[in-house]
């Protein structure tokens, strides 16, 4: 027998030896879930409550699930009402506010015009009236210029 | 083993049979013990096991009526078993900083069960190791390697029924298996 054939045998017994083992371990890992799993079956469990019961209770009490309802359709209701309210008011301000802004611009204009008016007509006033003590000096200098 | 897998199946096959007038309650008892183990090795964990298998049962029972017997009754209780242990897996992902709900037995505590047979302690040791290697890679599985494992080898299925469970080719359950017994053939020190 040459030596390569030798290698071969031994390669051959060490890979059967492996897949004895293998079984071996498949069969234990399966019995070994099997026991798990028959003692795990009887043991008796406490249950927990889950953290929301509570809540889901309360919600399952007809007055208080009558009682969320009325506030959700309340709520469903009167906020998209108020919040449309809210924008009219908003709307109103801005649109007085705009108006208010013109009316500030247009204001000094209208005054400077008020202003000359008012000099031209107080000037005209000084030029035509002359009060009564200087009237005398007054015609003198227009017959003067009549002259 | 094997035996009582067939026995089962059997029963089942009758109560497919007869699955108009079967009542659930039976089938339930019969296959409840399966159901669990099913899950509890798949997922490491007794109460969590413990629900799904409940939940399997109680959605088994609410389609019980529209149950064709196109497959066997285990066949489709595991399906829904795999499918509500999904959605197990996908929850718990989502709720990562759940720590508290996570009563998962650890892979070397869980290889600590064996039946008390005839073996002597030294058998005893070398077995417990065994069983604590194949854990180990277990856990390093895929959750697809990882069911297509424990049907095959827990549940000691046929090739064709694995593939009938979980809905995929025979060809897709064969590569699947031969990967996930790579990964535990390495871990006990042999080659790939």
């Amino acid at each position: 027998m040459s030596h390569q054939d030798n290698n071969q045998e031994i390669r051959e017994i060490e890979d059967e030896r492996l897949d004895e083992q293998l079984d071996a371990a498949l069969k234990n890992f399966r019995y070994s879930i099997h026991a798990w799993s028959e003692q795990e079956m009887v043991r008796a469990r406490t249950v927990r409550r889950a953290p929301l019961d509570g809540f889901w209770r309360v919600v399952a009490n007809p007055v208080m699930g009558w009682a969320l309802a009325a506030v959700l359709v309340a709520s469903g209701v009167g906020v998209p009402v108020a919040i449309n309210h809210q924008r009219q008011v908003v709307q109103a301000q801005r649109a007085a506010a705009v108006e208010q802004q013109k009316m500030l611009a247009a204001a000094p204009a209208e005054l400077a015009v008020d202003d000359e008016d008012l000099l031209k007509h107080v000037d005209s006033d000084i030029a035509q009236s002359t009060p009564d003590a200087m009237e005398p000096l007054a015609s003198m200098m227009g017959d003067g210029t009549s002259k | 083993m094997a035996t009582m897998t067939t026995a089962l199946e059997s029963m089942g096959k009758q109560a497919v049979a007869t699955a108009g007038a079967a009542d659930f309650a039976e089938v339930a008892g019969l296959y409840r013990p399966q159901i669990f183990r099913f899950l509890l090795a798949s997922l490491r964990d007794p109460d969590a096991a413990e629900t799904l298998t409940q939940d399997c049962l109680l959605k088994a029972h609410r389609n019980w009526a529209s149950f064709r017997g196109e497959s066997s009754v285990m066949t489709w209780l595991l399906r829904i078993a795999i499918n509500l242990q999904k959605d197990h897996w996908r929850s718990r992902r989502l709720q990562f900083w759940k720590t508290t709900s996570n009563n998962s037995v650890d892979a070397a505590d869980a290889g600590a069960w064996l039946p008390s047979g005839e073996s002597s302690p030294e058998q005893q040791v070398v077995a417990k190791d065994q069983v604590r290697l194949v854990w180990k890679a277990v856990k390093g599985l895929s959750e697809r390697q990882r069911t297509v494992f424990m049907l095959r080898h827990v549940e000691e299925m046929e090739i064709h029924e694995i593939a009938g469970t979980i809905g995929l080719s025979e060809g897709t359950v064969k590569a699947h298996l031969s990967r996930a017994m790579g990964r535990v053939r390495a871990e006990l020190g042999g080659r790939r």
